[in-house]
């Protein structure tokens, strides 16, 4: 057991190992209201502490409602690895899903301001689907691509496109990048584009 | 890199083989939360002990499945663990749903609609994934992690042809 949990009454580190369960196999966030160890401060870093340990860190998403992402550096060196990651088909309809639920309406001024992924706009399939025309994929390529994000809680279920639940466990460092992704792709060439770029290459280096 | 945390969380992501630490660092970590390294034919994976099952409780509800989605349980179980009703490791499979429709079939019970209706629910209950493209049922983490109740009661209510 953990040098955290040795020594707590039974009842507490139960609590805590519920918790934890529970921020594991639920598709959503989960409200520290009906699960004790997250209600309770000292209890919760006994959550975040034992997270830590595994990779894993807890993410406060609004008020008291959490959801655990993998920690930075631990997400960097399984992707090195080729683990857990995409492929690369699904990675560009999910950059293209996202560029039309959350990009650009953000954009414009629609829904909520901020570098959150997780809530955006409803399109149609064919909007992204169209996309691709031209392009080498096929219809059935995207369809089936959208499916694979849609069972993987990427996108949301359901007839039309629209940001999934999973999004909310991205680090804050990790939804930056994603941003900053997009302007690269977007405007290569823009005066922040380069900055993007040089920073990254201060921060290889 | 913390190497112990860093296998672990390849194990989450689905890959079978450990990484550098040793199996012994790597069970001692995942017990702290309440899960065990387990190893079988398709390599190791990470399953919840007594108390990480109270705690997905919590969250799921205790699973008690009707007949039907138990049947589906009880055929992906069998045609993935070779007519074992063991615990499997999770991502185990892929088993089509035309196979699980003709098996239900083939045992007397509705291969169609309510099919759809159990994949639903399993899914839903985290025990199997349903990739709607491929048309390919898995083992999910959630099914892999039941207690040995629930292999007990696949095991005798497994029904046999009719």
């Amino acid at each position: 057991m953990a040098d955290g949990l040795t020594g707590l009454p039974v009842r507490d580190r139960v609590d805590v190992l519920e918790a934890i369960a529970a921020l594991r196999v639920s598709g959503e966030p989960v409200a520290a209201a009906g699960v004790r160890a997250l209600a309770d401060p000292r209890l919760r870093e006994l959550v975040e502490a034992t997270l830590v340990r595994e990779g894993r860190i807890l993410l406060g998403v609004q008020g008291n409602v959490y959801a655990i992402g993998y920690a930075d550096e631990i997400a960097a060196a399984l992707a090195v690895r080729g683990i857990g990651i995409l492929e690369p088909v699904d990675r560009a309809v999910l950059c293209l899903a996202l560029l039309h639920t959350v990009a650009i309406p953000r954009a414009r001024s629609r829904g909520r301001a901020g570098d959150t992924w997780h809530e955006g706009e409803r399109v149609p399939i064919a909007q992204v689907i169209g996309q691709y025309h031209g392009r080498g994929l096929t219809k059935e390529t995207v369809e089936h691509a959208i499916a694979r994000l849609k069972h993987l809680g990427l996108l949301r279920m359901g007839h039309d496109v629209s940001p999934g639940p999973v999004l909310l466990r991205l680090t804050p460092r990790r939804r930056a990048e994603l941003w900053e992704d997009l302007v690269l792709i977007c405007a290569p060439t823009s005066s922040r584009a380069r900055h993007i770029r040089e920073q990254r290459g201060t921060e290889a280096a | 890199v913390d190497d112990v945390a860093l296998s672990i969380a390849a194990l989450e992501c689905g890959h079978g083989e450990l990484l550098s630490p040793t199996p012994e660092a790597i069970a001692e970590r995942a017990a702290e939360s309440g899960r065990m390294l387990a190893t079988g034919r398709w390599g190791s994976y990470l399953a919840l002990t007594a108390d990480g099952v109270a705690g997905a409780d919590v969250v799921a509800g205790p699973v008690e499945l009707s007949d039907h989605p138990l049947c589906v349980v009880g055929i992906v179980l069998r045609t993935v663990m070779h007519e074992s009703v063991a615990a499997p490791p999770p991502g185990a499979g892929p088993v089509r749903v035309d196979e699980v429709s003709r098996e239900l079939a083939r045992r007397g019970r509705d291969g169609g609609r309510s099919l759809v209706g159990s994949l639903r629910l399993l899914e839903r209950l985290g025990l199997l994934t349903w990739d709607r493209a491929s048309q390919e049922v898995r083992v999910a983490a959630g099914l892999a992690a039941q207690p040995a109740s629930l292999f007990d009661v696949l095991e005798r209510s497994e029904p046999t042809d009719g």
